[in-house]
């Protein structure tokens, strides 16, 4: 009994000293941030799990696998909702090459320099895929309360980031088909673990769909949605296959084929968060020891930095060759923050290395260090608090269409 | 069309569960899978019972009978274990919004009448349906061959079970036909104080029966438990609402899954102790509702938001849980049992909210708000299987029998109530399915 009125009142006390820094942080620094909002769910967390007040126990975490399984469908599928072709279709070649190589740079640096501190290949291309991941949630939320000094770079930021999901995503599916832990279809080749997760996202991506013809109302499609995407994360987890990659294949299938995407969208966003701040509890819940693994936390932290330094000179002078003037040297920097997705990959990687390992501590801490220290970035060099409109050259593509 | 795909769905993930090594293998998978195909099924369902003007409910229970483990066994037995955790989470936000239906304002108007059908409905019911099925086991030896003093317990354990109802189902058919109004409010209050007064009533015949099949002497003692039980319950849910209410006042973000926070709570609360979960998350939503008015708006629309999904969920397993095998089996007494029932709740509603000066209204159709049974009939029968050996056994069967009647025709009349009384204000069957 005790427990459980001892979690809540842990959770009413953290909501409002979250609410209360978030006020101070506006208020003083001008910057609102979600980091210390993700950060007060994972001390929640911490404090539910075992080495807090046990509400949730070991035992108890296993039955809550079903939330996890569901959550990190419902992520893939997030991802793969912002994948509208038709939007994609419009970009002029260089920013689709922009998108595509500074994810793929950033994960080719670290996987390397993880190779190079000694670990094993498995954590090393999981890491990789996890610092591929940039949210341009953080910037659009800046982009809302105040304007940016350069709407190009702006723009650019956006479009990386949204681009950043899928190449990950496809990653990790590859790495998890490769050396995620034996399960009931460990029968099946790398190839085809790999081949079965897209696969069983389409049949349930058009599944969705024809179940969800002629509803409109929001609740209703939520309905269908849920359990469309239960039978998928379920799926999954029966198969061993990835739930981030069949999610991110339904939410593909669903975006381009759909007659009411902005619909499924929206009630799609309404139970994002809700999964998300589950996901933060249960990984604060997951945390069984202090041990740190620093060589991937330095990793994840200094050489996804430099990496994204040396992308972001790289993306400058790309959008000087095509006339656009970005004025920002350090706007690699812009990428740092991690959303949802990476949190998602954090969580599937407990598959193949226990939360007890010093790599899920490490991931945990560098997830909140690059969310904090990106969004300082933002607030400080793109989106400072005098700031007003920034310059406009000719080259800017700021009427062009963008994801 | 729809139904297809679902068919499809439903055979895949059968498959997929044979094929990939069943549930041993992965059971959250398994139960992920169980619960898509219970959540979209329950959907389709839904739509086809408003075709037929029948409430959404009716149809959740039809799809999770069908496709749970006494019949089709999509659902399994293991499936439900792990998937107990929402039917908890379920069970406590609709107790939230019948807490948070529940203006103090109305009780205080309506007290005269809610006690008059209460009370009548407690001694009433009871001993009108236990002398029946008492005449009913002389006539009919459904149970096998038992003693006078056995055949006495049995009667008075099920005149109990026929007390009481299911405020689950009350709050869905509510919320369904959005009703607002005075047989909406009596029904609702009424279901919430027999619920209190079930508890009460249940530990004590059953102490009784119990003294009367093994020997023994019971007093009203064995009431201080389940009295202070009750009593914890409603106040723990009171802090809860004030702790929830101060939140949403100063807070006010994330509101939807604080709520659901609290009704997770109130379930670890019912399971890791003696606390009533249905009670703390009404006492709970009762104090938001009464207490921080200004947020109660909030509040409800909250838990509207979750409303259809948890409706679903919640009574598809339900609808797995009830084993139509057992009705095919005990059918004649089972409705012999029911319709005495519905009988003793007619006669036993209509003469006391007459004499209490309620409305027309509910003098003419409150009785059809108290059929349905579900949830607490089916947990008050495991624990008679429980505790009173074979005898147990043989009632439970019939009970569930009868539950399974009761709960299949309670939501269509209550839903016939709110509409024939013109308090459904979304009566149309597409309306109702939106």
């Amino acid at each position: 009994m005790l427990r459980g009125t001892l979690a809540f009142l842990l959770l009413v006390a953290c909501a409002v000293a979250g609410a209360e820094v978030r006020r101070h942080l506006r208020r003083r620094l001008g910057i609102s941030s979600p980091a210390t909002e993700a950060l007060g769910f994972l001390v929640l967390g911490v404090a539910l799990g075992a080495r807090g007040f046990g509400v949730f126990p070991a035992e108890v975490l296993e039955s809550l696998r079903v939330v996890v399984l569901l959550g990190l469908g419902w992520i893939g599928l997030m991802v793969g909702l912002q994948v509208d072709l038709g939007v994609l279709r419009r970009l002029r070649p260089w920013h689709w090459r922009i998108g595509t190589t500074v994810p793929l740079l950033v994960g080719a640096g670290v996987a390397a320099a993880a190779a190079l501190a000694g670990l094993a290949p498995p954590e090393c291309i999981a890491l990789a895929a996890i610092a591929m991941v940039s949210s341009p949630v953080a910037l659009a939320a800046l982009a809302r309360t105040r304007p940016p000094v350069n709407r190009a770079a702006m723009r650019l930021l956006r479009l990386v980031g949204a681009l950043s999901g899928l190449p990950a995503i496809v990653v990790f599916g590859l790495a998890e088909a490769v050396w995620a832990a034996p399960s009931v279809a460990s029968e099946l080749s790398w190839w085809q673990l790999a081949f079965c997760g897209p696969a069983l996202g389409l049949v349930l991506g058009y599944a969705i769909l024809a179940l969800t013809r002629g509803e409109t109302g929001h609740i209703q499609l939520l309905t269908v949605l849920l359990g469309g995407m239960a039978i998928l994360a379920g799926a999954s987890g029966v198969l061993g296959l990835s739930p981030l990659l069949a999610g991110a294949a339904a939410g593909v299938v669903i975006i381009n084929r759909s007659v009411l995407p902005h619909r499924i969208l929206a009630a799609a966003h309404s139970l994002e968060m809700p999964l998300v701040i589950a996901l933060l509890v249960l990984v604060g819940a997951s945390w069984s020891g202090l041990h740190l693994a620093s060589s991937a936390l330095v990793v994840l932290v200094a050489v996804r930095l430099l990496a994204l330094a040396g992308a972001g000179l790289l993306l400058g002078r790309v959008a000087a060759a095509h006339g656009v003037q970005l004025g920002l040297p350090s706007i690699g920097l812009g990428l740092l923050p991690q959303g949802e997705l990476a949190l998602g990959l954090l969580v599937a990687l407990t598959r193949w290395i226990p939360p007890s390992s010093g790599l899920f501590a490490a991931v945990v801490v560098a997830l909140v260090v690059n969310q904090v220290a990106g969004r300082w970035w933002l607030a400080r060099r793109l989106f400072p608090v005098a700031s007003g409109p920034g310059p406009r050259t000719p080259g800017s593509p700021q009427a062009e269409p963008e994801p | 069309m729809s139904w297809l795909f679902f068919i499809t769905l439903a055979a895949l993930s059968w498959t997929l569960r044979m094929l990939g090594g069943g549930i041993e293998a992965d059971p959250a998978g398994s139960a992920l899978l169980a619960l898509g195909c219970l959540i979209v099924g329950a959907v389709l369902a839904g739509r086809l019972a408003s075709r037929f003007r029948l409430p959404l409910i009716t149809g959740y229970l039809l799809i999770g009978m069908i496709m749970g483990p006494h019949a089709l066994g999509l659902e399994t037995v293991s499936d439900a274990r792990l998937l107990h955790l929402f039917e908890e989470l379920a069970l406590g936000l609709i107790a939230l919004t019948a807490g948070g239906e529940l203006r103090l304002e109305m009780v205080r108007q309506r007290m005269r009448v809610l006690l008059s059908i209460t009370a009548a409905h407690t001694v009433g019911i009871l001993v009108t349906v236990g002398a029946a099925t008492w005449l009913l086991l002389e006539l009919l030896p459904v149970l096998g061959p038992i003693s006078d003093r056995q055949q006495l317990a049995a009667a008075a354990l099920l005149g109990v079970i026929a007390v009481a109802v299911s405020p689950a189902s009350t709050v869905a058919v509510i919320a369904e036909c959005r009703a607002r109004g005075e047989l909406t409010e009596t029904v609702l209050g009424v279901s919430i104080l027999k619920d209190l007064v079930m508890l009460l009533l249940f530990t004590w015949v059953n102490a009784l029966a119990m003294s009367w099949v093994a020997g023994g002497r019971v007093g009203l003692e064995v009431l201080h438990g389940v009295g202070l039980e009750i009593g914890a319950s409603l106040v723990i849910g009171c802090l809860l609402g004030l702790l929830l209410g101060a939140y949403l006042t100063g807070v006010g973000q994330h509101a939807e899954l604080t709520v659901v926070l609290l009704a997770l709570v109130s379930a670890e609360l019912g399971q890791s102790s003696h606390l009533e979960h249905l009670l703390v998350s009404m006492a709970a939503g009762f104090a938001v509702r009464n207490l921080f008015p200004e947020v109660a708006a909030g509040f409800l629309a909250a838990l509207e938001q979750s409303s259809a999904p948890v409706f679903a969920v919640f009574f598809a397993l339900v609808g797995a849980s009830l084993d139509l095998r057992v009705l095919a089996a005990l059918w004649l007494p089972a409705m012999l049992f029911a319709g005495t029932r519905l009988g003793a709740i007619w006669l036993f509603t209509r003469a006391p909210a007459s004499l209490a000066g309620a409305g027309r209204p509910v003098v003419r159709l409150a009785w059809m708000g108290f059929v349905a049974q579900a949830g607490l009939s089916l947990g008050l029968a495991a624990r008679i299987q429980r505790e009173m050996g074979e005898l147990g056994a043989a009632l439970a069967t019939l009970i569930v029998a009868a539950v399974v009647l009761n709960q299949l025709s309670g939501p269509v009349l209550w839903a016939r109530a709110l509409e024939r009384s013109g308090e459904a204000r979304q009566a149309t069957p597409r309306g109702r399915a939106a």
